[in-house]
């Protein structure tokens, strides 16, 4: 069953995002941001099953809820009729897909040949383990992103205020 | 003491930047102090040399630099050394009187002309190889900016020519130089101790061509040569008498010194190879010289010419050979500098032109006569004429090729024969030509030549007749000490 | 718990802080004492490290925090390019109109970032640190909004940047899936060893994510267009100072965390290197660019140090970490005479600098100086790291014929850029000025920033003794043979 599972998560994850980035039916930006909120929802769905409850949780609060609902204003308020308009430029697509066929298949290889740890830890991912690991083992990190948020705000209120006159 | 003569030079140097007087005269002042001084510690050092037969070596500074890489900072001169610092003396005081006329930048030209004859000196007086390496890099920058700043035809083409040759060869003696440590242990950068150490032969006769070449491509070793006339011509007076008269030495010394003394067995393995392309650099700058129109041209190629005796000489690798070829790199500074300050200073600067052609119309000797004299010493002694230094140094060179390898000594024959052609070919056309195209009083108007010129000349002209008549005086300095231990494995081969 | 190692780090995210919240109370017309303000605590800072001995490697929050020589090199070598890139940062500001604060904490705040990667020992150390420096880059690019150049950096950044970011992290997670643990080595684990097919792609992947910090081939994309258009300041921290942060991890990584896998990647890493010395070097031939010419200067140089890698020897590591602070001085003087010379808004143009030996005699003799060291001309310091870096490869060249073309490949570069480093020097002494332009007034702190960097080239390369024994000292402190 778990497997099962994982497997129309990640089937679902990947086609989404695939269509989130080239969709052969519509160039329009909304219709990708639809289908990368799909993607994070099955994202999601994977953490679920790693036992990373709040993560999965935190996921589609954030991700598919918070930063989706930005895009969307976002792509409201521009005008993105020009992206439409646009081609992609066949050459950079070309290598672009090669370049991205050549590293999914080095790292399902990688994947496939397997070799972790013979003992992998106990899966356990619930707000208490999470916030534990958090506060302890990982303290200097999760400080180290918060003085990051700062930096990225001080920028986006630097870059995005209007002119002084 | 000889080891201020590097220090004065950097520190004048750096006065002329730093201070950048207003007034000529303190700018010109400073310069000629600077290198006179230069001068007279120079022939102070070898006037006392050899102190003690025994110690061909005088210690001139010795301190550890980069302890933990074994390199030192280790001034030494030897007989050969002396020679070359008084060349450089000799030279860079004269250089300076030929460019007393220099007014623009005037206290950077003669910062930059100070530093490389600091970088030269250093070259000449180091026995620690990177030591050696750090100067002979030192001389590149003055260079450049000498040629591209202050030359004339092509300028920068001329300098970043010279300045890429340079670097090549500085890459393939660096790449000998870290060799060469790595092989020996990683201890030192000391010559001597090098050379006592010895190296495999299977090293040496890999390492000593890539060494050789890469100092021999400042020397003009054919067919490494073409950076030289063109610089030659692109730099102005001051710098190609210089360029010919002292940076071409060091490709040669450096050769000498590092190449041939600690790769003995290497150098006996490749001889034949460069001492053919000596020979060939001989005949073929002859020959170039023979049919240029450019009169700096000539003279540029009569340098690739000369210094072919320089290789040759080295490759003999016996005493008189390798005595001559230090002789001849003496003879050939000061001869170089003559005919570049008779180019470049007297006649360009004077009548705008260079072509032979027009030149012969001119009567130059009636004009500039003082100019006509300093020629035609030069070209008498650039020649070989006896009674000059040219004869005895490149007759010690036939004499030690006979000894080595008698075809090449009839070629390099040849090639004194072909050198008194194109010689003469251009002291007629451009001093005698026969027949003026204007009253010779029209174009000798406000013509003379300054004093500073005259004394440049006079010096020079006073060093190689000096030593054409008394030769000794640098043999007996140079000879002892190609009897010092280090340089003994190297005249083994020669002998027979 | 030994939280006090992480002293220095604290102090200039506190001073980052403070310099932002002080903002709010300072009048616009005194702004500028703010960024004094910064330089001199960021001095203090410099100078307080020195009261931490390189001695045994101490750990702090579980092994996944190190203080050994290394790292105290590397945040000694960070402080002061941040120094000078906050002189550079005050002097350039003033054409922001407003900013100066924000300006100067976001380059503390990467510093601090690049501090807390010099320690990093562990992986979920090593991405949080590399993603400060990031993200506050992408602000730091594309600071100057109101010209389109710098916003077109930023974006170009913000893309490439974020790509690396994606390998690094995919990396990161494949190494753990691996190994099942996050610790490089020491105390909270052990070395990587040889390793699954899993932790080689992860190593990988980590591989091209620290590429993009130290602009190797193929990761270098970004680095001439964002060279050219970011501010000055920002260019030289760029320079000067992430990609010391790259080479500090990726020392870490390669020669520490995985040797073996180094060793096994040792023809790819040969191969990058020369890659990177031919590409940055021929491409920048024909540049007019000051600023782009740096750019792919800089890819050269990035190879050049590779050198000091792929011999896999604590040698070369010092010859990195020496080549570092050489490098970071010499670039550092140049972007600040970039930052100086030139109007706002004017493109960095070469043939602009026509005129500078008359305009500004100092600033002329410093951007000549440092374009002689990048080029490695003795006695300035550029020309001793690369004599290191190459004796390592010429050495190597014994057991391997392979390292013989890569040395001959590097003196080829070398040789090559003296070609253009020079073509910078001719423009400022002798081109003709297209119009006569006023004399450039030099601040009292950039000059002495600018000194400080002058200082450096000089003494650092007719001494090159003391700087080397610090670099040999830190690279002693490797876990290598």
């Amino acid at each position: 069953m778990q497997d099962l599972l994982f497997y129309v998560f990640a089937a679902v994850a990947l086609i989404a995002g695939f269509l989130a980035v080239a969709n052969p039916f519509s160039r329009n930006p909304l219709a990708s941001a639809l289908f990368l909120a799909v993607a994070l929802v099955a994202v999601s769905g994977l953490f679920v099953l790693l036992h990373a409850f709040f993560l999965g949780a935190v996921q589609i609060l954030i991700y598919a809820g918070a930063v989706m609902v930005l895009f969307l204003f976002v792509i409201m308020l521009l005008d993105l009729r020009e992206e439409q308009k646009r081609r992609a430029r066949k050459v950079a697509a070309g290598l672009a897909s090669a370049l991205a066929l050549a590293l999914a298949a080095l790292i399902s290889a990688a994947a496939l040949a397997g070799g972790g740890p013979a003992d992998p830890p106990a899966l356990e991912g619930g707000a208490r383990a999470l916030g534990r690991a958090l506060f302890t083992d990982f303290l200097l990190p999760f400080e180290i992103v918060a003085v990051l948020l700062v930096a990225a705000m001080v920028g986006v209120v630097w870059l995005s205020r209007k002119e002084a006159a | 003491m000889a080891s201020w003569t590097i220090y004065l030079s950097f520190i004048g140097a750096a006065l002329l930047l730093a201070v950048r007087p207003r007034d000529m005269r303190w700018v010109r002042g400073l310069a000629l102090g600077t290198a006179l001084a230069g001068l007279v510690l120079g022939l102070a050092a070898a006037a006392r040399y050899p102190a003690d037969p025994a110690a061909p070596l005088i210690v001139l500074a010795r301190a550890r630099w980069i302890p933990s890489l074994g390199i030192e900072y280790y001034l030494a001169a030897d007989g050969i050394s002396l020679t070359l610092v008084v060349l450089t003396g000799i030279a860079s005081v004269a250089g300076v009187l030929f460019s007393w006329n220099v007014e623009r930048r005037a206290a950077e030209y003669f910062a930059l002309y100070l530093a490389l004859i600091g970088g030269v000196y250093g070259v000449f007086l180091s026995f620690d190889w990177f030591l050696l390496f750090v100067f002979y890099e030192v001389a590149i920058v003055p260079k450049y900016f000498l040629i591209a700043i202050w030359g004339s035809t092509r300028r920068e083409y001329g300098a970043m020519k010279l300045a890429l040759y340079s670097l090549v060869g500085s890459a393939l003696v660096l790449v000998g130089m870290l060799a060469a440590y790595g092989v020996s242990g990683g201890q030192t950068f000391n010559l001597i101790e090098l050379a006592r150490g010895g190296f495999s032969s299977g090293f040496q006769t890999w390492a000593f061509p890539v060494v050789f070449v890469g100092f021999a491509v400042l020397a003009g070793i054919w067919p490494l040569h073409t950076w030289a006339p063109t610089g030659h011509v692109a730099a102005p007076t001051a710098a190609s008498m210089l360029l010919a008269g002292v940076v071409m030495k060091l490709g040669a010394y450096g050769a000498l010194r590092v190449g041939m003394m600690l790769f003995p067995q290497g150098a006996m393995v490749w001889r034949p190879l460069f001492a053919g392309l000596g020979v060939i650099g001989i005949l073929y700058g002859a020959c170039v010289a023979l049919v240029q129109r450019d009169f700096k041209f000539v003279i540029g190629y009569s340098s690739v010419s000369h210094m072919g005796f320089v290789l040759l000489g080295l490759m003999t690798l016996n005493a008189t050979g390798v005595g001559g070829a230090v002789m001849q790199m003496f003879s050939h500074g000061i001869i170089a500098g003559l005919l570049f300050a008779v180019v470049g200073r007297m006649v360009y600067d004077r009548m705008h032109t260079r072509d032979l052609a027009d030149l012969e119309g001119m009567a130059l000797n009636r004009v500039l006569p003082f100019a006509g004299l300093t020629f035609a010493v030069a070209c008498a002694a650039s020649m070989g004429v006896p009674g000059f230094s040219g004869f005895i140094s490149e007759l010690l060179v036939v004499i030690g090729a006979w000894k080595a390898f008698p075809p090449l000594a009839v070629l390099a024959g040849v090639g004194i024969v072909a050198g008194a052609a194109y010689t003469l070919r251009v002291l007629q056309k451009s001093f005698f030509g026969d027949h003026p195209r204007a009253p010779v009083e029209e174009m000798g108007r406000g013509q003379g030549l300054t004093w500073p010129e005259r004394a440049g000349a006079v010096l020079l002209m006073a060093a190689t007749v000096v030593v054409g008549l008394y030769p000794s005086l640098l043999l007996d300095i140079i000879m002892p000490s190609l009897q010092a231990s280090w340089m003994q494995a190297m005249l083994k081969g020669g002998q027979g | 718990m030994n939280a006090i190692l992480t002293m220095p780090e604290m102090a200039v995210t506190a001073l980052a802080l403070g310099l932002l919240v002080l903002d709010l109370w300072t009048p616009a017309d005194r702004k500028g004492d703010l960024g004094i303000a910064a330089i001199g605590g960021l001095a203090l800072i410099l100078a307080g490290s020195f009261l931490f001995g390189a001695g045994a490697p101490q750990y702090a929050f579980g092994g996944m925090y190190v203080l050994d020589g290394m790292a105290l090199f590397f945040k000694r070598l960070m402080l002061g390019v941040g120094v000078v890139a906050l002189a550079a940062a005050l002097e350039y500001s003033k054409r922001f109109a407003a900013g100066t604060a924000e300006y100067c904490a976001l380059i503390l705040l990467a510093v601090s970032g690049m501090m807390w990667a010099a320690s990093a020992n562990h992986w979920a150390l090593l991405f949080v640190s590399v993603e400060l420096m990031t993200v506050t880059f992408y602000v730091l690019v594309s600071f100057e909004r109101t010209r389109m150049p710098s916003l077109e950096a930023g974006v170009k950044y913000l893309i490439l940047g974020a790509l690396a970011s994606a390998f690094l992290v995919y990396g990161v997670a494949l190494v753990f899936g691996g190994t099942g643990t996050l610790g490089f080595a020491g105390d909270s684990g052990p070395g990587l060893g040889t390793g699954s097919v899993l932790v080689r792609v992860g190593l990988a992947l980590v591989l091209a994510g620290l590429g993009f910090k130290i602009g190797m081939v193929p990761c270098q994309f970004w680095a001439p267009d964002v060279y050219q258009g970011a501010p000055a300041p920002t260019a030289a921290l760029l320079a000067a100072g992430s990609k010391a942060a790259g080479f500090a991890l990726l020392l870490r990584v390669l020669l520490e965390a995985a040797p073996d896998w180094a060793l096994e990647m040792r023809p790819v890493l040969m191969l990058i290197a020369g890659a990177s010395i031919l590409y940055g070097n021929l491409c920048a031939i024909p540049q007019r660019n000051l600023k782009r010419l740096l750019g792919y200067s800089s890819i050269a140089h990035a190879g050049y140090m590779l050198l000091g890698i792929v011999v896999l020897e604590r040698a070369g590591a010092a010859a990195i970490l020496f080549y570092l602070a050489g490098y970071a001085c010499a670039v550092l003087a140049a972007f600040l005479v970039a930052a100086l010379a030139f109007d706002p808004g004017e493109p960095e143009e070469i043939p602009a600098l026509a005129g500078l030996h008359r305009r500004s005699p100092y600033l002329a003799a410093a951007l000549a100086l440092s374009m002689i060291s990048l080029a490695g001309i003795p006695p300035l310091v550029g020309f001793f790291g690369k004599f290191l870096l190459l004796k390592g490869v010429v050495l190597a060249a014994f057991d391997s014929r392979s390292f013989g073309w890569l040395a001959g490949v590097a003196l080829a570069g070398i040789v090559t850029s003296f070609y253009y480093y020079f073509g910078v020097v001719r423009a400022i002494y002798w081109s003709a000025p297209a119009a006569e332009r006023p004399p450039i007034a030099v601040s009292r702190v950039a000059g002495a920033a600018l000194g400080a960097c002058l200082v450096g080239i000089v003494a650092a390369g007719v001494f090159p003794s003391p700087l080397l024994e610090a670099a040999r000292l830190a690279a002693g402190a490797l876990r290598i043979p």
